[in-house]
């Protein structure tokens, strides 16, 4: 036969490309859904699947790929990046960065700064002390030194909790448009350029990963969820918590009133700014 | 001559009739492709990388499915802040790699940002809307950091471990402080981590080109790993990586990372 060696050589190439691609396609997979994975696993041993699985079902495409994956996967651990942490199955949602800036009237000003809450706070910076107090020195720049004279730029915390949020208003912004929805919404509610900056690297990532996001700040039940204590009182303050939700179409939603959210808060005196947010699966 | 002429004829299509030929000749194609992209990813890399780039993204496009032949590591939130010798300086900021360039603020054009700056610090665009620094984000995907050196620290000590170690390297306060919330939530979520501040691996992948050239870069790259248990390893000298830069004339300084699994 002529064409015996070519034959079994081409076989043989064959199998080795499938080897390869098979090899390559499955590791990539692995590291893409590896997070999904584990979300997919948790629902399945908490009674809580029923609010999780209309979300994943929203990614059907990649669902088999992930199921038939996750044996393979279940040696990683819990990733960072979870916005969900299941807890006494319970889903957690995660109070993401908030960050609490301190203006001071004058310099060098004793500050006490507490969240109440019954929820968990699960990461800090600076450090609170045992009764969940920051003691800091502001100054009228708004940086901030702890006790032993460490300088900080804000007081920075995590929170989880399994609060219903608000969404009968808010905004449904396409994920390529998120910069310019956020550097106009947070003029508008009164963040200096500054701040305004620093959440928006922090959230843009995210939101643009979306093709579209159902946008809300909460109000009330954020403040009721976590409330700030600060000791003495402040003059104003401003608490801007931005909640959001993935879509792939776009959705109605009754427009929300930036300028009321901003209230009658002015930059005077002594005043506290915290941003901070939470996306909702 | 006719005859002869139809024999080959004959003998042409005897052979174009064999299966055989045929599967022979899509496997040949399908072997000489793979050699092309194996032999050209060996003298290459880069070249046949962003042609696989290109084609995901071109499928992506059409199909709307992710292939994913694009990076799936992220170099997290890098930003750099640029202060001047000079206010209102109009400067150039460019970031040479061949990954995908996810996410800027204020937005690049083909990772090149025009902008001014001033010498504490505040950057404008052209509509002159003020920003904190210039931050990016990018893909990745093979790429192998250089674990030799660096830090096994627990995760619960991870803030005064980075309070530490990145005012050695030469992070001014305000810059260590955004360094460390947004990394501290990550590094906390680990029992122990492995810590690594990268120098030529992550400069080769993504330079950084500025014009005009400052007179002092410092580039800091974490690149960590979640681990169990502690793992032995050699200490990094971390003076020696901001060794050289001083604050001083036109400065540039970066910071990012990247979690690695």
């Amino acid at each position: 036969m002529k064409f015996n060696f070519i034959y079994v050589a081409s076989v043989a190439i064959v199998c080795l490309i499938v080897g390869v691609l098979t090899v390559t396609g499955v590791q990539s997979a692995k590291n893409m859904t590896s997070t999904q994975n584990l979300q997919v696993e948790s629902t399945a041993n908490t009674e809580s699947s029923e609010v999780e699985s209309e979300s994943e079902s929203s990614n059907a495409e990649s669902e088999d790929i992930r199921i038939e994956e996750s044996s393979s996967c279940e040696d990683r651990t819990l990733s960072e990046e979870e916005q969900e942490i299941f807890m006494d199955g319970k889903v957690l949602e995660r109070a993401d960065k908030p960050v609490i800036y301190i203006y001071s009237d004058v310099d060098d000003k004793y500050i006490e700064v507490a969240i109440d809450t019954n929820e968990i706070i699960s990461c800090e910076y600076p450090k609170r002390d045992e009764n969940g107090i920051w003691k800091i020195i502001a100054y009228k720049d708004g940086h901030i030194e702890d006790l032993n004279g460490q300088v900080y730029n804000y007081l920075y915390w995590e929170g989880l909790s399994d609060t219903e949020w608000d969404f009968s208003k808010g905004f449904c912004i396409k994920g390529s448009e998120s910069r310019e929805f956020l550097d106009k919404a947070l003029n508008e509610i009164g963040l200096t350029r500054k701040e305004a900056n620093e959440f928006i690297v922090y959230w843009l990532p995210k939101l643009e990963a979306n093709e579209y996001n159902l946008i809300s700040f909460q109000t009330d039940r954020y403040n009721d969820t976590y409330d700030l204590r600060v000791h003495p009182y402040c003059d104003n303050m401003l608490r801007v918590f931005m909640t959001y939700k993935g879509l792939n179409k776009p959705q109605d939603i009754k427009e929300q009133d930036l300028i009321a959210l901003k209230g009658d808060f002015k930059r005077e005196g002594f005043h506290v700014v915290e941003w901070g947010g939470s996306e909702v699966k | 001559m006719n005859n002869k002429q139809e024999q080959i004829d004959q003998e042409k299509s005897s052979v174009t009739k064999n299966p055989l030929f045929w599967i022979s000749g899509v496997f040949g194609f399908i072997l000489g492709l793979t050699l092309t992209i194996f032999i050209g990813n060996l003298i290459m890399p880069n070249v046949i990388e962003s042609a696989f780039l290109t084609l995901g993204m071109a499928l992506k496009n059409v199909t709307g499915i992710s292939f994913d032949i694009v990076g799936n590591n992220v170099a997290d939130k890098p930003i750099i802040y640029l202060y001047t010798d000079e206010d209102d300086r109009e400067v150039n900021v460019q970031i040479d790699t061949n990954k995908e360039i996810k996410v800027t603020y204020p937005k690049a054009i083909d990772n090149n940002w025009n902008v001014r700056a001033d010498k504490d610090g505040t950057i404008r665009d052209k509509d002159g809307l003020e920003y904190n620094y210039l931050f990016w984000e990018s893909a990745y995907n093979g790429v192998e950091w250089d674990f030799s050196q660096g830090f096994c620290v627990k995760g619960s000590e991870s803030a005064e471990f980075l309070d530490k170690a990145l005012s050695d390297i030469g992070l001014s306060r305000r810059e260590a402080n955004e360094f460390i919330v947004y990394w501290l939530p990550k590094l906390e979520a680990n029992e122990w981590n492995l810590i690594s501040f990268q120098t030529k691996v992550y400069e080769d992948i993504y330079k950084l080109k500025v014009n005009p050239v400052p007179d002092n870069v410092l580039r800091v790259f974490m690149t960590y790993k979640g681990v169990d248990t502690p793992v032995d390893i050699r200490e990094q000298d971390l003076k020696e990586l901001g060794k050289g830069f001083k604050r001083e004339g036109f400065q540039v300084v970066e910071w990012g990372g990247s979690g690695v699994h």
